[in-house]
């Protein structure tokens, strides 16, 4: 009997997990079916696996270049955050993890009040910022925003990673004569790579997702990145259910590649900004 | 904070981060509190207006009823996101074999950005080639099928239900690391005493990931009063304002309406919403188990 209910648990443990699997892939998977289909196949019929795999619809997104460019667009200003990111919250996070000033504490109690000051509250005086900076519509003016947007929270993580780094490592090499910069480059930087990698992937998976940001500050066609893009063909497309479907394929696929490349540590790294932030 | 020496040299490290922290986040803030007292339109001067903004908002049924959904959201958000996170967590916890590609799959959903959910959502919401129309009409329930992102009744769940359905990867990966975490001598000291499964995952699993689970919730709070990706992209705050949410409704008066002394109120209330009641959630449900 006990054997019996054993099993009976199992299956419909089992049963639960693969529901879980299917709501979770559904969406993109019947997404994929239809941007084979053609638009009357598509509103004739409910399949779950396309008559055939065409490509017209993919076909005809590339002929016009709107994606190229916005996915040129998104490379770009996301590349640029996460290398500005990078080199400007490294450098901040070990000046106030290593060294003792009462400024630096001040400091640093500064940059994490940021963690609480959502985007959305200061918005409209950004926008006016920006644009009496005249880098409104322009790439570089919403890459410093964004990586002003990274830097508390990265600041926070780092911070945390360096501090773990025994003092007697930096001490030794300072008495070896390290200039703060060199201790910085030489032992601080390899040291702290773990943290880094989770400030780059957080800024990553942020950046290229964002759309309010890059709705408002880059309202020209050309500038578009891709989320805004998408959402354009929205309006645009509404009607032609296969081509819609193809251009979020389309749109998907950077994300989802670099995704299954490298889940464990964007899983993990998500997950310990949430808990440690 | 470290144990080196300081000297001058090391402020040259923070400066370029604190300049940029300070011009885009500091500054903008101050800027919002003092135009949240006057009437600035964005090009000519402003003038003080004292409190009026905030009256006049408060006064306004369009917020009043759009704050009342954000707290709508965030019940929603904490009972399903972080509910079904935990069960499915739960029912995992013991790993196995699949656990690693289970974890990549159900994860999937969060980094995918908002716009490209909301394409393919709109296409599962559409009356005719919908799923969830096919489904309903599937059981028998033709008469519940709708234009769900049209109808004024279900369209702000219609909508809502996106980016939680999109987050409950997130909060499982985050509750099944906490769960790995609870000693399975526990659950043998509990089996002794008689425990059934379920008084073992209330009266163990929960208290022991407790702080991880507030964690969890307060996350799930803050996402529903600060997000608007998603109603923006869906319905703009429509029809009507049958979608309107806090942020939605700083965002038209200063960007459709121009009106900037009146949105920077909207948005500093909704920042201060947010802050006291993340701060209580936090502080009262770390209270309810304080026994370790």
């Amino acid at each position: 009997m006990s054997k019996l209910k054993r099993r009976g648990y199992l299956v419909i443990k089992n049963i639960f997990l693969v529901l879980v699997v299917l709501t979770s892939l559904f969406p993109i998977y019947w997404t994929l079916v239809n941007s084979f289909r053609t638009n009357t196949q598509i509103l004739s019929v409910f399949r779950l696996f396309p008559e055939q795999v065409g490509f017209e619809n993919y076909d005809k997104i590339f002929r016009v270049d709107v994606l190229p460019t916005a996915f040129m667009n998104s490379v770009v200003i996301t590349g640029t955050t996460m290398a500005l990111t990078a080199l400007l919250t490294m450098m901040a996070a070990y000046a106030l993890s290593c060294y003792r000033f009462k400024l630096g504490g001040w400091i640093y109690s500064l940059f994490a009040a940021g963690i609480f000051i959502p985007s959305a509250t200061t918005m409209g005086m950004i926008y006016k910022l920006l644009q009496s900076m005249q880098l409104l519509g322009k790439r570089s003016g919403i890459v410093l925003l964004y990586t002003a947007g990274r830097i508390p929270l990265s600041i926070f993580l780092l911070v945390a990673f360096m501090k773990a780094i025994p003092d007697s490592v930096k001490e030794a090499a300072v008495i070896d004569g390290c200039s703060p910069w060199k201790l910085f480059t030489k032992i601080i930087c390899p040291l702290s790579q773990n943290g880094l990698i989770i400030v780059l992937i957080l800024t990553f998976i942020n950046v290229w997702n964002d759309y309010i940001w890059s709705m408002i500050l880059l309202p020209s066609a050309s500038r578009r990145t891709l989320t805004v893009a998408l959402a354009f063909f929205k309006g645009e497309y509404f009607t032609d259910y296969g081509l819609l479907s193809a251009c979020v394929i389309v749109g998907l696929l950077p994300i989802v590649t670099v995704y299954l490349i490298m889940s464990d540590k964007i899983i993990n790294g998500m997950a310990a900004g949430a808990v440690k932030g | 904070m470290g144990g080196l020496r300081y000297q001058k040299k090391i402020l040259l490290f923070i400066i370029p981060a604190l300049f940029l922290y300070i011009l885009f986040f500091i500054y903008p803030f101050f800027q919002t509190v003092f135009y949240s007292f006057t009437n600035w339109d964005g090009f000519t001067g402003a003038s003080l207006i004292g409190v009026k903004n905030f009256g006049q908002i408060l006064g306004d049924e369009v917020y009043r009823t759009a704050v009342g959904r954000i707290f709508i959201w965030a019940g929603l958000s904490i009972l399903l996101k972080v509910g079904s996170a935990l069960v499915i967590a739960y029912v995992l916890r013991k790993g196995g074999k699949g656990a690693s590609f289970f974890r990549t799959v159900v994860f999937l959903p969060y980094v995918i950005s908002s716009s490209a959910m909301c394409l393919m959502f709109s296409v599962m919401y559409d009356k005719e080639i919908g799923l969830i129309n096919i489904l309903l009409r599937a059981i028998g329930l033709d008469s519940v099928t709708r234009y769900w992102l049209v109808d004024e009744k279900t369209v702000f769940y219609a909508v809502i239900l996106i980016p939680i359905y999109q987050a409950i990867g997130y909060f499982f990966v985050i509750l099944f690391a906490a769960m790995k975490d609870v000693p399975e001598d526990l659950y043998e000291a509990g089996r002794l005493d008689g425990t059934t499964p379920l008084t073992e995952f209330t009266r163990i699993t929960i208290p022991y990931i407790w702080p991880t689970l507030v964690v969890c919730i307060v996350l799930a709070i803050n996402g529903a009063f600060q997000n608007f990706d998603y109603i923006f992209i869906m319905t703009g705050g429509g029809p009507g304002h049958a979608s309107e949410v806090p942020a939605t409704y700083m965002y038209k008066s200063i960007f459709v309406n121009g009106q900037y002394g009146y949105g920077s109120a909207a948005a500093l209330i909704l920042f201060v919403i947010t802050l006291v009641v993340t701060g209580f959630a936090r502080k009262g449900l770390n209270h309810m188990y304080r026994t370790e």
